[in-house]
């Protein structure tokens, strides 16, 4: 009898203990914080890394590439992974500032790895929908009935380089009203541009608010006016191109020199140049010039799970993140460069080819 | 007995296990890596103090009156609540909770109001910042969407921009929103806002003109980027503004052609030869080319103080249409082709010489930049930048000085302001010197006051830089880490001129004998006091030449200084209310006072400044 007892406490605890070993433990969160464009793919990444990596909680979270960084390396949230639409903002934001109470810098290393373009999205309902082609459609964005959203070159990186596309159009198209001819008289105060020794320079008034009766639609970020294209309240707007392909919007593609996306263009970009007319933020000079699209990522110095990471951005920037993104419309670039190779972490140097 | 306790003990042990097995996953938050505290050395006791409430808001007009708020100051004034939420750039919603505060609209009333030519610059301590125009702090005027689903709503209630100092009833979270937010409030928690307007780590709040920035090139022997306020400066109605009426009765105001180009043609930019009429007679090309290029050619000998050809920035009273915005050349004699507009330069074909290496900045015109750790500039004689090794050769002292928040002596050692006033030789009557701190926060205090103060210095700080030590000052302008000290105002920087009138005034004028010689004379016949006879006396009424220098509503007093050094000093109102009050030319070309009804000490020889007070 007493064996028998003994025999069945035996095979309860044996039960108990295999039970127990497999209970999920508590799982270790991975903050990313992500430029507004990538939020579909990223998403994706999120639940396929997920998959392979059960112990871990991906968080993912949106703002502007600016907000991002700031949250790091200003607000000195412990974020993991931060992935930004402006590879020169990690340096210009991230390099320069200390964490507090040390001579560390939030980030002295990033990796280059995507690209994107500039187009113009459009829907069914679109004025002059059914005319729009690659070599009219700065005539029609220009006619006083056509509705064209502008995502606020103050706030997003979108804005400022809509602006720089534009004029970038004027010199490729070799009409020099263009860009006027879509802004002139549409806000209380001009956005006004200027040649300065053959390079174009936009200024952005402090406050940038549009006339009523307005033909630009300004909203926060190009992710807003997504739902305004939708809903008809707009005709056009430029997006990037990944982001027109993941809602699945109408596209007009615009040509290399002025979609910002060619490396062989990029002394072309840099002829184009915007400056706000304020300082926003105390580490941002307010001047951005045109240069080719390129995202860039890193991990900050506060981060929280830095050896998991450096996981995550192995598991994005190898095949299966790269095939995850290429099926989001976002393809990564053919080959990944790093800003201050000597500087990253043993682990991510075989991701990449020559540094800059 | 004993093997049924073993039983249940182990029936206990295994129920436990699974017990803790079967917990729910939790993710475990990251938590911030905390920078450990630097240890302080010498330190042997705890010292408990209350300290006196610290300002969380600074409040600033467009005069730069300055209203420093302790959150129980801001408590008190007139509350605002409502709820509050937001979406970020990227669709996340925050939905709306009751917040309480302060609206922007009151806190502006604090300092004077503000127009819809003005804006208002709202900055975090971390040094973002972003302006809220007009509509948006005075009518809630903010794009707003549907708190559940974000769509945009076409129609919606009232919202109001506050100062928040607290949510759903509590104080705000310092870590997360920091001790005040920007919130837009509305009645019902029916709709949500943009979240890049709600700013976090509030704590200033600056009401600033609203104005547009543009540049005018001028390019000749010299060349220049001339900004927007310096343009409106000069063709201010005590400058040189000039209008001319077109065919359908409209205003264009601005100022001559040839005053542009007189600041490029050779190496006087601002006196009564600025414009080298001997060069312009010779001949020489102008050309005004707008933003698309399109360029007008002018002949230097038709522009010679031509007062017909105007460069004009308003169009009755107000900017110019984007057409030609900013800027215009009108008047008569001019083709239609030849009015060119959104004029970006100016173009002399002249040889490009090479700047003088001291000039004289112009007013409007900005100081050259000095460079160092820590710069003194502004109103001072000499612009000084000194980096830290400077400043630690310099003579320290010590002192032990009461902090005006505290309650007990504390030692600092530091150097002098008055040590560092030698260097620069600040204008002795400059009003305001500028404290300011790396992370850009500023503090104003009257200049007299800081160059009277034989204590205040520049602290050394344990972590590095250095911080005001200010004692009979406010605690706001004892600041850390400071940069810079700027005095603004004042006669320090050199004058080109044989009179001036400076001081508390909008406009320094300085002027030659010759541009005195080429104005509005009068003749007076009037009796010196310390003469029996009544003599003319031709000269340039006082006042006109005052009133281009616009005396401040403040100012109360003139002093009247000789070349010799003589200085006498009287009442403004009296000044103003002598309508035969003149400047006149003496005898050996010199200018004097002509004061009729005043006793002899104001009628003063050699008369060299006015300086009011």
């Amino acid at each position: 009898m007493i064996k028998r007892s003994r025999n069945i406490l035996t095979v309860l605890l044996a039960v108990t203990l295999f039970l127990a070993g497999c209970a999920p433990t508590q799982k270790t969160p991975l903050v990313v914080f992500g430029a507004g464009s990538l939020i579909v793919p990223l998403n994706a990444v999120e639940e396929a890394f997920e998959k392979q990596h059960p112990e871990v909680d991906v968080l993912n979270e949106f703002h502007g590439s600016i907000q991002v960084l700031r949250h790091a390396a200003e607000l000195d949230e412990p974020i993991d992974v931060v992935l930004s639409a402006d590879h020169a903002l990690i340096p210009m934001l991230m390099y320069s500032r200390n964490m507090p109470g040390t001579d560390i810098p939030y980030a002295d290393w990033y990796l280059k790895f995507a690209s994107n373009k500039l187009a113009l999205a459009y829907t069914d309902q679109s004025r002059y929908g059914d005319e729009i082609t690659a070599d009219n459609w700065y005539e029609i964005l220009g006619r006083e009935d056509v509705r064209v959203g502008l995502s606020d070159p103050r706030f997003d990186a979108a804005g400022y380089r809509t602006l720089m596309m534009l004029k970038l159009a004027e010199r490729h198209y070799q009409k020099e009203d263009l860009f006027s001819a879509v802004f002139s008289g549409q806000f209380t105060q001009p956005v006004r541009d200027l040649d300065r020794e053959g390079r174009a320079v936009i200024l952005v008034p402090e406050i940038l608010e549009t006339k009523t009766g307005s033909k630009i639609f300004l909203r926060g970020s190009s992710i807003q006016l997504l739902s305004l294209l939708e809903s008809g309240d707009i005709d056009y707007a430029m997006e990037y191109e990944s982001v027109i392909e993941q809602h699945g919007l109408k596209k007009v593609s615009l040509p290399d020199p002025v979609n910002m996306s060619s490396p062989a263009d990029s002394e072309r970009y840099q002829t184009v140049e915007v400056r706000l007319d304020f300082q926003r933020f105390s580490t941002v000079k307010p001047e951005f010039l045109g240069e080719v699209i390129a995202y860039g990522l890193t991990i900050p110095a506060n981060a929280a799970n830095p050896a998991l990471a450096e996981e995550y951005i192995r598991f994005l920037l190898g095949p299966e993140g790269r095939g995850i993104m290429a099926a989001n419309h976002h393809p990564l670039l053919d080959q990944i460069t790093a800003d201050q190779p000597e500087n990253l972490p043993q682990s991510l140097e075989g991701l990449v080819g020559l540094g800059e | 007995m004993k093997r049924k306790c073993w039983m249940w003990m182990t029936a206990i042990l295994l129920l436990s296990v699974l017990a803790t097995a079967c917990q729910p996953q939790v993710a475990v938050a990251p938590e911030a890596p905390v920078a450990e505290a630097p240890e302080e050395a010498g330190v042997v006791e705890e010292v408990v103090e209350e300290v006196a409430e610290e300002p969380v808001l600074a409040v600033v007009g467009s005069d730069g009156e300055t209203v420093e708020l302790t959150m129980s100051e801001l408590q008190a004034l007139n509350v605002t609540s409502g709820q509050a939420g937001m979406v970020s750039s990227t669709g996340a919603i925050t939905p709306p909770v009751e917040h309480k505060g302060v609206s922007l609209k009151d806190l502006v009333e604090l300092v004077g109001g503000m127009d819809e030519t003005m804006g208002v610059y709202l900055e975090a301590k971390d040094g973002y910042g972003i302006t809220f125009s007009y509509d948006q702090v005075m009518s809630g005027d903010f794009i707003s969407y549907d708190p559940v689903t974000a769509i945009e709503l076409e129609t919606a209630g009232p919202l109001t921009a506050i100062v928040a100092y607290e949510r759903d009833g509590k104080p705000l979270d310092p870590v997360q929103d920091g001790t005040l937010r920007l919130v837009a409030v509305s009645p019902e928690a029916d709709q949500i806002v943009d979240g890049h307007w709600m700013v976090k780590w509030l704590v200033r709040v600056e009401v600033k003109p609203a104005a547009a920035v543009w540049y005018l090139h001028l390019e000749g022997a010299l060349t220049e980027e001339m900004d927007r306020a310096t343009f409106e400066s000069g063709s201010s109605p005590h400058c040189h503004l000039k209008s001319w009426t077109d065919e359908d009765g409209n205003e264009w105001m601005g100022m001559p052609l040839w005053y542009l180009v007189g600041r490029v043609d050779d190496e006087v930019r601002h006196e009564s030869r600025a414009f080298d009429e001997d060069l312009a007679e010779a001949g020489y090309k102008v050309s005004l080319v707008a933003a698309d290029g399109f360029t007008v050619d002018l002949e230097s000998q038709d522009i010679a103080f031509n007062d017909e050809l105007i460069v004009a920035s308003q169009i009755n009273g107000e900017p110019l249409d984007d057409k030609y915005y900013p800027l215009r050349l009108v008047g008569e004699g001019l083709s239609k082709g030849q009015m060119v507009g959104a004029i970006e330069s100016i173009l002399l074909d002249l040889e490009p010489i090479e700047e003088p290496a001291a000039e004289a900045a112009a007013p409007g015109e900005a100081p050259a930049a000095v460079e160092g750790d820590l710069v003194i500039i502004g109103s001072v004689e000499t612009p000084t930048g000194l980096m830290t090794a400077d400043l630690e050769a310099m003579e320290q002292t010590e002192a032990s000085i009461m902090h005006p928040k505290k309650e007990e002596m504390q030692d600092y050692t530091g150097i002098l302001l008055s040590e560092l006033f030698a260097l620069a030789k600040p204008a002795q009557d400059a009003e305001t010197m500028v404290i300011t701190a790396g992370d850009g926060y500023q503090s104003e205090v009257p200049a007299a006051d800081a160059l009277a103060c034989e204590e205040c210095m520049l602290a050394v700080m344990e972590e590095g830089g250095y911080m005001s030590v200010m004692p009979g000052f406010e605690s706001s302008s004892w600041v850390k880490d400071v940069v810079s000290l700027e005095f603004v105002g004042g006669t320090a920087r050199e004058m080109t001129g044989d009179f001036v009138i400076s001081g508390n005034v909008e406009f320094t004028m300085p002027f030659t004998y010759a541009e005195i010689a080429e104005m509005e004379m009068v003749t007076i016949n009037a009796k010196h006091p310390k003469k029996d006879e009544m003599v003319d006396y031709t000269g340039v009424r006082l006042n006109d030449l005052m009133a281009m220098a616009k005396p401040k509503t403040s100012a109360q007093k003139v002093k009247l200084v000789a070349g010799d050094g003589y200085t006498i000093e009287l009442p403004l109102a009296d000044l103003t209310a002598c309508k035969d009050c003149l400047l006149a030319f003496d005898d050996d070309g010199t200018l004097k006072s002509v004061m009729p009804g005043m006793e002899g000490m104001f009628w003063a020889k050699d008369l060299v400044q006015v300086v009011v007070e």
